[in-house]
């Protein structure tokens, strides 16, 4: 369904509070959840906890009375969304499985991001990331095996392969070069500017769970492991937020962060499996669409500007979370051994990038550790390749195990 | 209405700077810019990046003025406000023909659009902190406002006028002087209005030492700056 949110009122703010035990929502059944509404959950916790904390900022930058005023309404609003989406996911899902959903997210989402995008720098961002992730996936897959023995087919149900990626360890690069340059308010296509959005607030969001979480565990492997690749998610922040134009103002930036939660609010109602979860997200569809005419109001006073002037005529197409198999293995095949230098990409390693290396790897890294670990546990790594053999050949299983 | 701002389905086109990506399609350079302009000579691309950052710089004039109309208090002021917003609506207005009659195409954005779009963007946002404003410094800050945008609008005016001396092409050099003639009363009148309007809040102020009485102080003030402004 295509609309114009501003045609929309939506909810009034003021009657969206939740009592306390609504909150608590009714977990879904891990063993009988489609990924992708897992993935979903996910991705709107992320977003509701960057627009909370964007709205947090917002209001140490201001003290005009009313603005404070209704940010903090709507805030208060989106903390209950936050916590009804996130209490979705049940007690009984293990800390690491939470996080191959999390992987599975970066991945499918992303790519189908990279797929859509009309700017081919971005593109390329997208793309370059992707590979970081979908090995990320790898990774936490055999350490899954590892640690709780099972596979996560079961998990990700063959809709996304595991195998390895770009390598982690040659994804730490030196901070600088993974500051990107970013699209301008005025040419850039609306479906960019959410795609910038989307894309953060989901690395933000796995940042911030890996930080948290990844000393939850007693097994060496596994914390360093976290550890590690928390690191990357760090940098995957500052790659994707440096993609948005920094000229855009407080309330230009909180009128788009209000519009994306409508658009992929609306994205999910047409898309989601469950009738349960398919009913919440048009619930948050309505009360997003009650907070945007809150913060356009704010934009029209405050700004000086009507939001006609920042925001598509229509919602864009709808993002699909969906199997991105093929896309997957023609990057990889195409661009596994790209870094970059700078704000750009490169083929061929540099100095920077070798001296960033040879310090932060001194010693062996837990990606590759928690693969051997567990090739050594059950005679082989753990991988889920449904469309065929590795596309890059080093990459394959017997390659890579012959080389180390 | 005046179009405010441009979006990719308006056809904008930009000249980006290092840190910027686009689209090829509405990437343009220099070369393409003076391919569509009248001037032939000297240097177009410089003629044409300052008109559209002076064009620019009105727009985020109507979009200050809409700001301080709703936040002021003061009916005088608010009445001035209005005024200078229906001003600066003409001013792009008048921008906008000058880009027609020199092949400057409407939706082009140059690097120097950004930062004086930035530049205003902030004069706007200091606007935030106004919670901790009393309405006499509100008011205030409000003719320091006016006085900055305005000077720069006074500024402009005068750089059209070297960028006309420069030119050969007599119908290009017509319509500048056509542009300035129109830009250039109102734009002096709002320096003026808001050097006025400081000059007489600073004569009342400057009798009282006591902050008690800034409700009567305003209400003087109100009268005295209707008074210096009628």
């Amino acid at each position: 369904m295509t609309f114009n949110p501003l045609e929309s009122k939506g909810m009034p703010v003021e009657k969206q509070l939740r009592t306390i035990k609504q909150l608590s929502s009714e977990p879904y059944d891990k063993r009988e959840v489609d990924p992708y509404t897992r993935c979903r959950i996910i991705a709107m916790n992320g977003i509701e906890v960057e627009s909370i904390m964007f709205s947090h900022q917002f209001n140490r930058h201001t003290d005009i009375l009313e603005v404070r005023e209704k940010l903090a309404e709507s805030r208060r609003i989106e903390q209950q969304q936050q916590k009804v989406i996130n209490w979705l996911i049940p007690g009984d899902e293990s800390t690491l499985e939470a996080t191959i959903g999390y992987e599975q997210l970066a991945v499918d989402l992303t790519a189908w991001i990279a797929r859509m995008e009309p700017n081919p720098y971005l593109k390329q961002v997208y793309d370059f990331g992707l590979l970081e992730d979908f090995d990320h996936l790898y990774r936490y897959s055999n350490l899954y095996e590892l640690l709780e023995g099972k596979k996560a087919e079961h998990l990700v149900n063959e809709l996304t392969e595991i195998m390895p990626g770009r390598p982690t360890t040659q994804e730490h690069r030196h901070p600088i070069d993974d500051v990107r340059r970013h699209w301008d308010k005025h040419t850039a296509d609306p479906i960019s500017k959410l795609h910038a959005m989307t894309i953060t607030s989901a690395e933000q969001q796995t940042m911030n769970y890996y930080m948290t979480i990844g000393n939850r565990f007693m097994e060496p492997i596994a914390r360093g492991l976290y550890a590690e690749i928390g690191m990357i998610e760090e940098q995957h922040v500052t790659q994707y937020e440096s993609m948005q134009d920094p000229a855009q103002s407080w309330f230009e930036e909180l009128v788009m962060h209000e519009y994306n939660e409508v658009y992929l609010y609306n994205s999910f109602m047409e898309t989601e499996s469950d009738p349960r979860i398919k009913k919440l997200w048009e619930q948050h569809l309505d009360m997003e669409l009650g907070q945007l005419q809150v913060a356009c109001d704010l934009m029209r006073r405050y700004d000086g500007r009507e939001p006609e002037e920042v925001l598509p005529a229509e919602l864009p197409a709808p993002l699909t979370m969906e199997p991105n198999k093929e896309y997957v293995r023609d990057v990889l095949a195409a661009q596994v051994d790209l870094t970059f230098l700078g704000t750009e990409p490169v083929t061929e390693t540099h100095k920077r990038f070798e001296a960033y290396q040879d310090a932060i790897l001194a010693t062996d890294a837990f990606s590759e550790d928690v693969i051997d670990l567990n090739r050594k546990e059950q005679g082989r790594e753990y991988r889920l390749q449904t469309n065929g053999e590795h596309p890059v050949e080093r990459l394959r299983e017997s390659t890579s195990r012959g080389s180390n | 209405m005046t179009m405010t701002r441009f979006r990719k389905d308006t056809g904008t086109i930009i000249k980006p700077g290092p840190m910027i990506t686009a689209e090829p399609d509405m990437i343009v350079t220099d070369e393409q810019i003076e391919a569509v302009m009248v001037l032939e000579d000297g240097n177009p691309a410089f003629v044409a990046d300052s008109i559209v950052s002076f064009v620019v710089h009105e727009r985020l004039g109507i979009q200050l003025y809409k700001v301080l109309t709703g936040l002021s208090n003061n009916p005088v002021l608010k009445a001035r406000f209005k005024e200078f917003l229906a001003d600066s609506e003409q001013a792009v207005d008048v921008y906008e023909q000058l880009q027609e009659h020199l092949g400057i195409p409407l939706a082009y954005i140059p690097p120097t659009a950004r930062m004086t779009e930035g530049m205003d963007q902030k004069i706007i946002e200091s606007f935030l902190n106004s919670g901790s404003a009393d309405p006499i410094a509100l008011e205030m800050a409000a003719i320091n406002a006016v006085l900055t945008a305005s000077s720069l609008c006074v500024a402009n005016v005068e750089l059209l006028g070297v960028i006309a001396d420069g030119m050969t092409d007599e119908k290009a050099v017509a319509a500048v002087r056509n542009a300035i003639a129109e830009l250039e009363g109102p734009a002096v009148e709002h320096v003026e209005w808001a050097k006025n309007a400081r000059r007489a809040m600073a004569r009342i102020l400057g009798r009282s030492k006591t902050a008690e009485k800034a409700t009567n102080m305003a209400e003087e003030m109100y009268g005295a700056v209707k008074a210096a402004l009628s």
